[in-house]
């Protein structure tokens, strides 16, 4: 079996807050991890959590669970084979053209379709997203689009335009920056 | 008693480093329980620790758990003292921490709710107290002698009795770090 594991430090922004996270390859499947640790409107959160891939970068499954003040979280979201998506067991059918997971509380889960597109630079790719938001938890679809701007650069937009930023990203696909929400403080 | 769970949780951030820790402390099945999680940068690699510690009723400590990475390590360390007086890391017997009644864990101001805790000084008095300190995730185990003195209804000075250290600290109504010197400040807690 094969293992690598690449790990990253980052900081927030816009608020109190950091997340130790770790990329690790188990063959076949890529698995990303982190433990978030951040003020929520005065409420100190953490959250801890793991996403499983394919090898394609295909999402398997997600676990979160931690608290966020006196109330525990706790949330599994899995996709099967044929793209059918379950949030803590129950079936999600408006996800059905969902690929990639989209953990709202961490910057770790953009590298997914990043990788999984693998654009050339200039190119553009859409996906759609299972995203769990945060702080509500609750899973939605988001369709998003990456335009690749340089070799390590990205252009981000979800929501037909609602949301953007640029996505600076290592040459493994952890983001470096994300607009002025995080950036890395060790990358390895 | 009643049994409480979660009665406080706190957010600090590390101010001589990146990090930040949530922590929480409950009252279960007549003990103490704190439980931390720290995610900081420790000698430029990523570090991620979980911790617990239980007490007694009493803020004696029973045993603690750590566990984590950093970088590439794993880390996992469990401390535990018998009612003799026996602490054990990982079950190995530690002779050198004998005497010791608090765990103090160094990547954490968490753990000074124990002696504030358990001394109940009044404001001016002061106690030495001998602590068994934990350094992680670069492991150290030592004994130190401390000294504890309330300076004001929520203020103290820490010190090591060798004179190598000391600290004013402020704490909140239950006893938890509010500021420690120029290394931790809290900067939410919940319930407010």
């Amino acid at each position: 079996m094969s293992v690598q594991t690449r790990t990253i430090f980052w900081r927030r922004l816009d608020r109190p807050g950091h997340e130790a996270a770790a990329l690790i390859f188990r063959a076949p499947t890529w698995c990303l991890e982190g433990t978030v640790v951040v003020l929520d409107q005065g409420i100190p959160c953490r959250i801890e959590y793991a996403v499983v891939c394919d090898a394609e970068w295909r999402t398997l499954w997600a676990r979160v669970n931690g608290w966020k003040g006196l109330t525990p979280v706790a949330h599994r979201v899995s996709r099967s084979p044929a793209g059918r998506w379950r949030h803590n067991g129950i079936e999600q059918p408006h996800l059905d053209q969902c690929v990639d997971v989209d953990l709202g509380f961490t910057p770790s889960t953009n590298l997914l379709p990043v990788r999984r597109l693998n654009l050339a630079v200039g190119a553009s790719g859409q996906v759609s997203a299972a995203w769990l938001k945060f702080p509500e938890f609750s899973l939605s679809r988001l369709d998003q689009v990456y335009h690749r701007e340089a070799d390590q650069r990205y252009r981000y937009e979800s929501g037909g335009g609602r949301f953007t930023a640029g996505l600076e990203m290592d040459e493994v696909g952890l983001v470096l920056r994300y607009g002025d929400i995080w950036e890395a403080v060790t990358p390895t | 008693m009643p049994v409480y769970w979660r009665v406080q949780t706190i957010l600090w951030r590390r101010l001589d480093r990146p990090g930040h820790e949530a922590a929480c402390v409950a009252f279960h099945t007549r003990t103490w329980q704190l439980v931390g999680t720290v995610v900081m940068e420790e000698s430029g690699r990523p570090c991620r620790l979980d911790y617990a510690v239980v007490c007694d009723a009493e803020w004696h400590t029973l045993w603690a758990r750590v566990a984590g990475w950093w970088g590439l390590e794993q880390v996992s360390y469990r401390i535990a003292v018998d009612p003799a007086g026996t602490w054990r890391l990982n079950g190995k017997p530690q002779p050198a921490l004998f005497g010791c009644v608090d765990v103090a864990f160094s990547f954490t101001p968490a753990t000074h709710l124990f002696p504030v805790r358990r001394l109940k000084l009044a404001i001016g008095d002061e106690a030495r107290i001998r602590t068994a300190r934990i350094g992680v995730p670069r492991l150290s185990v030592e004994a130190v002698d401390q000294g504890y003195k309330r300076i004001g209804d929520r203020q103290w000075f820490h010190e090591d009795s060798d004179g190598a250290f000391n600290a004013i600290f402020e704490v909140d109504d239950l006893g938890l770090v509010l500021k420690y010197g120029n290394t931790w400040q809290a900067q939410g807690r919940y319930p407010g």
